[in-house]
């Protein structure tokens, strides 16, 4: 995993590579550091170490109306 | 018969029954999440909640909605939701609100509130209750479903200290979601496609429960610290916790400051503006909502300033860009959130404040949240403006 990358990059390509819905929203996750990621932070060493384990989620919005 | 109604959770050594008895919730959407909620706080012995939704219940809400029946269908679904609820336990205080929070539900009741439970089902409400949420300093519980999924994300705002909020962990992707609901010119589309996201009572009464038992647990669990995600999984059962972390310049809680204060006051802008102007002369005044200032078509006004205008933009759409003399859409329209005091006197002198509320920070650095009271932000009342919005069907601005 390139350190320059970003976890939107990161996103794209599972999105990309799983072919996962394109028309759902994700969030990525350091499972090992329990930290929900910045998409804009880049994946350095102190946010990602080697072997963390990262979990791709998606950003779910049902509920109900509720307006606003 | 309360206390023999509750005698088995005075078993529980972690439960206390007085302090369920004594907190206010407030539930924000009243269907398949809102309902599981909302009978999970019942059943617990919760003191008062009130109930904020807007829609109509359809045959469709009865396989996700334990509080509804075939003959409430068409029925308000806060009125269908507190009737319903208050079968199960007589002595619960809730009230049905039915109509948009952002009309009906004011700072000061969320500000009452031990805690507010979000169960709507778009990106820009949640965001809207997120904000009021940061702002007042009331603890926030985010509740999310799909098919398979349940999330449960716990904010425990406060006054006192910065935690990170709902859009600190929001991809951009999901803005992106919302701006394809605006037109170019920043005014709502007339038609916009909804996605329907399918969901099951599993993963809204999964989500449910997690979310009341995360409110529950909270003070107990070594967790109010800062805010959390719970990520359910509920085909395995697996759930992930992790800690969400501040985003800087966050467009939801980046601008607030320690020691804020909320107050209410009438729209009119003079005199009371000048009284506050005098303490922040340099301090911008941030709106709550997007304000139209002015439309002006740039064929039939080319030498003319325009209209002024100075409501909140959610009343109109798209359509408000065209001009009714020329019939082309020409009508430059503008919008903005924030003003300085010298524009407002100077410009929109005797008018209402638009909006939900304003933000300002005088030079002694406290900064103030002034509720405007009355109906301004009401969408679709009192403007005869082309681009008008209807009371209900134009101006669904669910995401």
């Amino acid at each position: 995993m390139p350190r320059d990358q970003r976890g939107a990059d990161l996103i794209q390509g599972a999105i990309e590579n799983w072919s996962l819905p394109r028309d759902t929203d994700y969030s990525l996750v350091n499972v090992t550091k329990g930290r929900v990621l910045q998409p804009n932070a880049s994946l350095s060493s102190d946010i990602v170490a080697d072997a963390d384990e990262l979990e791709l989620q998606p950003v779910l919005v049902a509920g109900s109306h509720g307006r606003g | 018969m309360t206390t023999e109604r509750y005698a088995r959770h005075s078993l529980i050594d972690w439960f206390d029954q007085d302090a369920v008895k004594a907190q206010r919730l407030v539930v924000v959407g009243a269907g398949a999440v809102g309902n599981e909620v909302i009978k999970d706080l019942v059943l617990l012995g919760a003191g008062a909640i009130d109930v904020f939704d807007w829609d109509l219940i359809e045959v469709h809400n009865l396989t996700r909605s334990v509080l509804f029946r075939e003959r409430d269908i068409g029925r308000p679904k806060a009125e269908a939701a507190a009737e319903r609820a208050r079968e199960l336990d007589p002595s619960v205080c809730i009230e049905p609100h039915v109509g948009d929070f952002w009309s009906t539900l004011t700072l000061s009741g969320v500000e009452r509130a031990t805690a507010v439970f979000c169960c709507v089902d778009n990106f820009e409400a949640r965001i809207r209750l997120n904000r009021v949420c940061a702002i007042v300093g009331t603890p926030l519980l985010n509740v999310g479903i799909d098919s398979r999924f349940a999330v449960v994300e716990r904010f425990p705002f406060s006054r006192d200290r910065r935690v990170p909020c709902y859009e600190c962990g929001l991809p951009p992707s999901a803005y992106a979601e919302i701006a394809k609901r605006y037109s170019c010119g920043g005014l709502k589309r007339v038609a916009v496609a909804e996605r329907k996201v399918p969901t099951t009572i599993l993963t809204s009464s999964a989500a449910a429960s997690l979310a009341v038992s995360m409110h529950l647990r909270a003070p107990l669990d070594g967790l109010p610290g800062s805010s959390w995600r719970h990520f359910q999984d509920t085909f395995t059962g697996h759930t992930t916790t992790t800690e969400l972390t501040p985003l800087d310049g966050c467009a939801g809680c980046g601008d607030l400051q320690h020691g804020r204060i909320v107050v209410g006051a009438c729209r009119p802008i003079e005199p009371r503006l000048a009284i506050v102007r005098a303490r922040a002369p340099a301090s911008p005044v941030r709106f709550s909502d997007r304000v139209v200032t002015h439309v002006r078509c740039v064929v039939c006004d080319a030498n003319d300033p325009g209209e002024r205008i100075f409501r909140v933009a959610d009343r109109y759409d798209e359509t408000l860009a065209a001009c009714p003399a020329c019939g082309e859409r020409t009508r430059e329209v503008g919008l903005r959130e924030q003003f300085d005091y010298g524009e407002l006197l100077r410009d929109y002198a005797g008018r209402d404040l638009p909006g939900k509320f304003i933000v300002t920070t005088l030079n002694d650095g406290i900064q103030v949240v002034i509720e405007l009271k009355g109906e301004d932000h009401v969408r679709g009342e009192g403007d005869s403006t082309d681009g008008r919005q209807d009371s209900e069907g134009g101006g669904d601005d669910a995401a």
